[in-house]
């Protein structure tokens, strides 16, 4: 039986780092669903393994075995085909930015997600949605500053590349 | 910042800051947390609101955008809001990204003991923000209601059931297992812990001997969970 310790530090781990790995998850490409049930396989692995959590490395432990669990997420899972159902045409006229309605943004966003490598869309998530410093993502993937730069700049570059081609692909859909 | 040196922040398009911001305000469902919170033996509390964006700072993109953007975006979604007061409840606000991005408080203080917070009533539009689980449209906008409806005694009432059968199929007695989710899956058709009864259900099929229909469930699971906790239980049985 979990001593009352173990179960306090449980307890804290899950507050103040579930939602994290939740989104993680989905930004990883998980599905609503599949990232429910990730998540809570990562916390079930850390709750039988809390005690031999380094303290201070609890964000760690979670993040590593989240990345794990999304690597190991069959790819024809997750695996979303840019543009495939997508209808440009559908919305009336307006900017690109006004046509995306929020459930389809989600959508964008995960292929645009899921053209990039893990590495690439792993930096990309933590620095731009989760705001995390550059230090402070090399330090939770544990590579060098410089590569988690590097990567950054890659992952940037994709972005900017795919929305660009989304963006001139909305705008040829209102002139037909 | 030495980070910020190595890799310029940039400022996003409205197109890009569009699709950042949808992905920004998910989180998890209050029944996710719930689940969670049970599969690990802590303290089930009763569902709570889902708290506003928890997405930590803002990301670097936006930092480039400086404070007049963010600014120009609330004041016109406040002008929105307050001129869509009246007819609010029905319709989302049409700039919530925005607002809900707006910088948050940081998480409260963690505790061993959480406490228990009351049910509140749906957002009722107005400045209320996107909440996240929108991804799964109506049906969660549903869930959420059920799971409210379902808070409070119902919570342990359902985790009674649950533990019930559990020790039921530890015991070997599929029968009494079957009894407690048969009346778990009656009142609680769509409570938090669907996945654990159905676990359990199949596990009280093999136990009767009825491997057949065990093994079958077992692979419908599999299909609709590949990543469950419970995949390695499960697979066992759908491998017989």
């Amino acid at each position: 039986m979990r001593g009352e310790a173990s179960k306090a530090r449980l307890e804290r781990m899950f507050h103040e780092h579930h939602d994290f790995i939740w989104r993680l998850l989905r930004r990883l490409g998980l599905s609503t669903g599949s990232a429910d049930d990730a998540a809570q396989h990562v916390f079930l692995v850390a709750a039988e393994r809390v005690d031999d959590i380094k303290l201070g490395s609890e964000r760690s432990f979670l993040f590593g075995t989240a990345l794990r669990v999304a690597r190991s997420q069959s790819r024809s899972d997750r695996r979303w085909v840019l543009e495939e159902d997508m209808d440009f045409r559908r919305s009336e006229a307006g900017r690109p930015e006004e046509l995306v309605d929020h459930q389809r943004a989600i959508e964008l966003m995960g292929r645009i997600l899921d053209g990039m490598t893990l590495d690439l869309r792993t930096v990309f998530v933590l620095t731009e949605l989760e705001g995390m410093t550059m230090p402070e993502v090399a330090a939770l993937v544990e590579i060098p500053v410089g590569t988690a730069a590097s990567r950054l700049r890659r992952a940037r570059e994709a972005f900017r590349a795919t929305v660009a081609e989304l963006e001139s692909k909305l705008k040829s859909g209102l002139k037909t | 910042m030495s980070d910020l040196k190595l890799v310029p922040p940039e400022q996003p398009t409205p197109f890009e800051q569009r699709l950042l911001d949808a992905v920004a305000n998910e989180a998890p469902s209050a029944e996710q947390r719930l689940r969670v919170r049970a599969a690990l033996g802590l303290p089930v509390v009763e569902p709570v609101p889902v708290p506003v964006a928890p997405v930590g700072r803002r990301p670097l993109l936006l930092k480039a955008a400086g404070g007049l953007v963010v600014v120009s975006a609330a004041v016109v979604a406040l002008f929105l809001a307050v001129g869509r007061k009246q007819n609010s409840a029905d319709q989302p606000a049409p700039a919530p990204a925005l607002v809900a991005q707006a910088p948050t408080a940081p998480l409260p203080a963690p505790s061993a003991a959480p406490s228990i917070a009351p049910p509140e009533a749906e957002p009722s539009g107005g400045v209320g923000p996107l909440l996240d689980d929108r991804d799964n449209g109506a049906s969660n906008k549903r869930s959420r209601k059920a799971a409210a409806a379902d808070s409070g005694a119902d919570l342990s009432e359902q985790l009674r059931l649950i533990d019930a059968a559990r020790s039921a199929v530890a015991a070997g007695n599929a029968s009494a297992a079957s009894a407690a989710l048969t009346s778990y899956r009656k009142r609680f058709p769509r409570g938090p812990f669907g996945q654990e009864a159905a676990v359990l259900q199949i596990e009280a099929l093999d136990l009767q001997g009825n491997h057949a229909q065990a093994a079958a469930q077992a692979r419908s699971f599999l299909a609709r969970h590949p990543n469950s906790p419970h995949v390695s239980v499960v697979q066992r049985i759908a491998g017989r």
